[in-house]
């Protein structure tokens, strides 16, 4: 096999329990493609996510990412090596304001926060990146305001702010677009677009509008397993996944 | 602002009073004043270094009186066999005691700071309620370490001959040892203000609001929260050394629990997750002490509601009284 493959997981099991999460699942993504990973609800998907962002630890089986065997890394060194990820639930700061989360989501970028006399809200090497979040992802206006304030629609686009700030290499996106309204769904789907070919993304999705036009693979598990994965169309058609989530799905 | 108006004249109303504190004093011939203030003011840099862990880390520790009491206890130690003339160690390189502040007081400091390294580096592995458990299951342990060292007193505790040597000062005068305590508080509070909001403090702050988004981040968080605790030890350390020398005397009572949670009551009532707050703590609570003892040997009877009153009805404690309705805290 001589395909690039950012993110390769091999035969991951994960149980809690008599409830069986991950069964011989393996996924393979391919480097700078989205690549999106849909199933009913209870399927085990976010349980993957967090195998892969290191909050859970497979049984058994083994990750790779970027050439390295990542299967028992801690969180933090994970997202150092650029795997970042989006929570299903807006995980942020509630107490710092919008600039604030995003200052704090560039510093690991610039190395050690042994920092402790110069104030960090005059931090050139701070501002500039933070403002430039703030532009690309319309946030500028609530620049000041405390993200446990702000509107549902704006935490999302605060959640993946945040993952953006690293400047990762690859994205696990878990749910994005939940619950905000199919104009802001739009507006995130055109960004994560946009991102196409520098950012290599694994996405969770429910909204199967969004998953066919932008995905270049398509993965569907079902009860813990992947019972297809290929391109769109071909998912789409698949006579197995028809019967097991499609067609009851919509 | 106005907010940022009333917090300026806090500051200088606040800062001009602590000044004068001591002619004003002199003025009203109640010289005992100073030395209360002086005890005010140490109380106050254990509070705040309290508050770097419980406002802004959120680790609330019911332990903090251990790296108090430890800073004392070196003081005191040193102290002991300068004036008995016994080494501290004998042996190939004799240690022998010291009266300099400029070598005692350090070593408080860094005894302290590796004490809370320690205890932190097991305690923080747990967070929440066992968080609460395990440090002061540390600082008990400390307590009756101290309590049955029977070479320094044991549960006596152990007697200064003096205030310690300060650079040609004079501690034993009292105005000039308030001012020293000023200046450490003073030192001590621009330490904090600086850390608070740098990049460290920052990673602090995140880490008590959503440790996993820190960890999601990047952030080792472990390592950021054991050097904070470790600076709280270190601030514990110096309010120690100097209580040591305002009374003359250490003993196991300074690490007992009971003054952990007299320190939370301080941050809390003063206004956690601030810097002024924990001092307005310090002051209410020793002045409404002494106060409320004039009138009543059960003055703990009517301290107690006062705190749950304040407690109740402030967002932010007496600092959050002060700074009057529209602070959103910070």
């Amino acid at each position: 096999m001589v395909a690039d493959w950012l993110l390769d997981t091999c035969a991951l099991n994960k149980s809690f329990g008599a409830v069986v999460a991950s069964e011989a699942l393996s996924l393979q993504v391919r480097r700078g493609e989205i690549h999106a990973l849909i199933g009913p609800n209870g399927a085990g998907k976010t349980t993957v996510i967090n195998q892969l962002a290191g909050e859970l630890l497979p049984d058994s089986g083994s990750i790779h990412f970027d050439g390295r065997d990542i299967t028992s890394l801690s969180v933090h060194r994970r997202a150092r090596l650029g795997l970042a990820r989006t929570f299903q639930i807006s995980t942020l700061f509630d107490g710092l304001t919008v600039s604030e989360n995003l200052a704090l989501a560039v510093q690991p970028r610039l190395g050690h926060s042994y920092r402790f006399w110069r104030r960090a809200d005059r931090d050139a090497a701070l501002g500039a990146p933070v403002a430039e979040l703030l532009d690309r992802l319309d946030l500028g206006a609530l620049a000041g305001t405390r993200a446990g304030a702000l509107a549902h629609g704006d935490r999302r686009r605060l959640e993946l702010a945040m993952a953006l700030a690293g400047r990762p290499t690859m994205l696990l996106l878990d749910e994005p677009m939940a619950g905000t309204g199919p104009e802001s769904s739009r507006d995130v789907a055109r960004l994560l677009d946009s991102l196409k070919g520098h950012i290599t993304m694994l996405l969770v999705e429910h909204d199967m509008d969004v998953v066919f036009s932008i995905a270049d693979t398509v993965s569907v598990m079902v009860s813990g397993r992947c019972i297809a994965s290929g391109p769109p169309e071909a998912v789409r058609t698949d006579p197995q996944v028809r019967r097991a989530y499609l067609g009851e799905d919509d | 602002m106005k907010l940022s108006a009333r917090k300026r004249l806090l500051w200088y109303v606040g800062g001009a009073l602590l000044a004068l504190l001591p002619p004003l004093a002199g003025l009203a011939d109640e010289p005992f004043m100073v030395s209360l203030a002086s005890r005010i003011l140490i109380y106050a840099i254990a509070a705040v270094s309290l508050d770097l862990i419980l406002g802004f880390g959120a680790m609330v520790s019911l332990g903090h009186a251990a790296f108090f009491g430890a800073g004392a206890y070196v003081v005191g130690i040193l102290a002991f066999h300068a004036f008995e003339g016994v080494p501290l160690a004998s042996g190939p390189i004799p240690v022998s005691g010291t009266n300099n502040a400029l070598v005692s007081w350090p070593l408080a400091v860094i005894v302290s700071a590796l004490l809370a390294t320690v205890i932190g580096a097991l305690s923080l592995r747990t967070s929440g309620i066992h968080f609460i458990m395990i440090t002061l299951a540390f600082a008990q342990m400390l307590f009756y370490f101290f309590d049955s060292l029977e070479a320094y007193g044991g549960d006596d505790g152990l007697s200064l001959w003096s205030r310690n040597d300060l650079a040609g000062l004079d501690l034993g005068d009292d105005t000039t040892f308030y001012y020293v305590c000023l200046g450490s508080l003073a030192m001590f509070m621009l330490i904090c203000q600086r850390l608070v909001n740098s990049r460290f403090g920052m990673v602090i702050r995140g880490c008590a609001q959503n440790e996993r988004r820190m960890r999601a981040l990047g952030f080792p968080t472990y390592r950021y929260k054991l050097l904070c605790f470790a600076i709280a030890g270190a601030g514990a350390g110096l309010a120690g050394a100097l209580i040591a020398n305002q009374t003359e005397y250490v003993s196991p009572g300074l690490l007992h629990w009971t003054r952990s949670g007299e320190l939370l009551v301080m941050v809390i009532l003063g206004g956690m997750g601030t810097l002024i707050g924990p001092v307005l703590g310090a002051a209410v609570l020793l002045l409404g002490e002494d106060l409320l003892a004039i009138f009543t040997e059960h003055w703990q009877l009517y301290l107690g509601p006062l705190l749950i009153l304040v407690v109740l009805t402030t967002r932010r404690g007496v600092y959050g009284l002060l700074l009057g309705r529209g602070n959103d805290g910070g």
